[in-house]
């Protein structure tokens, strides 16, 4: 059973996204599903600070099991910092998605588009249908 | 997979590719182009060889310094270079049947399950050949499998992965995968001569001081069907065998490129699409991205 925390919002790619202290401001990762779907992840691409990414443009890559899969940036914005312990230790993502594994964090270009994003009832539901298949 | 779900997807035909021979930055165009279409809902399945042979390098594989910037031709002559798309390690294409396979992946299972279905299908088609495959292993053997995993200058053929077909201890098959926006690309090698001794980039220096190397077919972790089969089967049979077993696992074939002597046009918005990735797979700044 994947976990899925009630407080944060998530996208039908299995990304998370987690408001910070800063106004505007979140943490982007990929949800505890994925991490299980994937496999251990052994090499996380991830951009440049500053960097601006157009919502659901693709931020940048995992690779796991011989499988590289796209990343995708949940809502417009720039990029503020990325997680650069994933560098050395990409497997902090299966181990701890929602903390030590985050990826990069992410100023909104519009915050209202947070409230868009999937609920942790409408994600659950998803990856529910998902597993049935 | 629900009832709903089963009749719907069972309905989806699999669009089968001529067989074709290409550089190797043209194969990887056709692949990525597959994998687009395959967002829109199709399957597809195509067979194909590679002229001149190539050594492909994973997608975050870092290229050894002695071959970083250089032109494919300078690494040997005659031999070509590309990075895939895909995950894993480096392999040498040379004598060999490659596949590619592209779908939605939820309408398969999922990506894990779609990496199953073909290697299944796959060993079903060689046997049917006569190839004495091994028991395919599976997800749960994690800890012999890690090492197959992990990124370095190894030949991907050094190391089986869960689920690949290997015959006499030996990786007959590598296979690697790409996933975006909802759909899946699955490539792979099927061995007709192990010269993957060239393919790797840890051991052995694939620039043109080892020119006397490449007519090697060493005895290493991997194995071609030459050292299974004798006589070997004409390639075009193989082939017929493994695309009857991949379309008899994914659904009924709905182009018009089933024979692989047929000279049929792959449809037109693969052509398309292949074309606007092919300048991407004949940049240096992709091939040496790493």
């Amino acid at each position: 059973m994947s976990d899925i925390p009630e407080d944060l919002r998530y996208t039908a790619e299995h990304e998370y996204v987690r408001e910070t202290d800063v106004d505007g401001e979140v943490l982007i990762g990929i949800t505890d599903y994925a991490q299980g779907e994937l496999g251990d992840v052994v090499y996380v691409e991830l951009p440049a600070p500053g960097e601006e990414f157009g919502q659901m443009e693709a931020f940048g890559t995992v690779e796991a099991v011989k499988t590289v899969s796209e990343l995708f940036c949940p809502a417009a914005g720039a990029i503020v910092a990325v997680n650069d312990a994933l560098e050395a230790d990409p497997g902090l993502v299966n181990s701890d998605p929602y903390g030590e594994g985050w990826m990069i964090r992410l100023e909104l270009e519009a915050p209202e588009d947070f409230n868009d994003l999937l609920t942790a009832e409408q994600y659950s539901a998803l990856v529910a249908d998902a597993d049935e298949i | 997979m629900t009832a709903r779900r089963a009749r719907a997807y069972r309905g989806s035909p699999c669009v089968v590719l001529p067989w074709a021979v290409a550089d190797g930055a043209r194969n990887m165009a056709v692949d990525e182009a597959m994998l687009e279409l395959a967002a829109g809902g199709s399957t597809l399945l195509r067979f194909y060889g590679w002229e001149p042979w190539c050594l492909s390098l994973g997608r975050h594989q870092t290229a050894p310094d002695r071959l970083l910037g250089r032109s494919p031709h300078e690494l040997r002559p005659g031999v070509d270079a590309v990075r895939r798309p895909t995950g894993g390690r480096s392999v040498f294409h040379g004598p060999e049947i490659t596949y590619a396979f592209a779908c939605p992946a939820r309408a398969w299972g999922g990506p894990r399950a779609v990496l199953q279905t073909v290697h299944r299908a796959l060993a079903e088609g060689l046997r049917s050949v006569g190839v004495p495959l091994d028991t395919v292993q599976g997800n749960d053997e994690k800890t012999r499998f890690a090492e197959a995993s992990r990124i370095s200058g190894a030949s991907c053929f050094r190391d089986p992965a869960p689920g690949e077909l290997t015959a006499r201890g030996r990786k007959l098959v590598g296979s690697a995968q790409c996933r975006r926006r909802g759909s899946v690309l699955q490539h792979g090698s099927i061995l007709l001569e192990d010269r993957q001794r060239l393919g790797d980039l840890e051991g052995r220096d694939i620039g043109p001081d080892e020119g006397a190397a490449a007519g090697i077919s060493g005895k290493g972790p991997a194995i071609g069907l030459n050292e299974l089969l004798d006589p070997v089967p004409d390639t075009r049979l193989i082939v017929e065998r493994l695309m009857d077993s991949v379309v008899g696992a994914f659904g009924s074939p709905a182009a018009a490129a089933t024979d692989v002597s047929a000279e049929t046009a792959p449809p037109e918005a693969l052509i398309r699409l292949a074309a606007r990735y092919e300048p991407v797979h004949r940049s240096d700044a992709w091939l040496w991205n790493r």
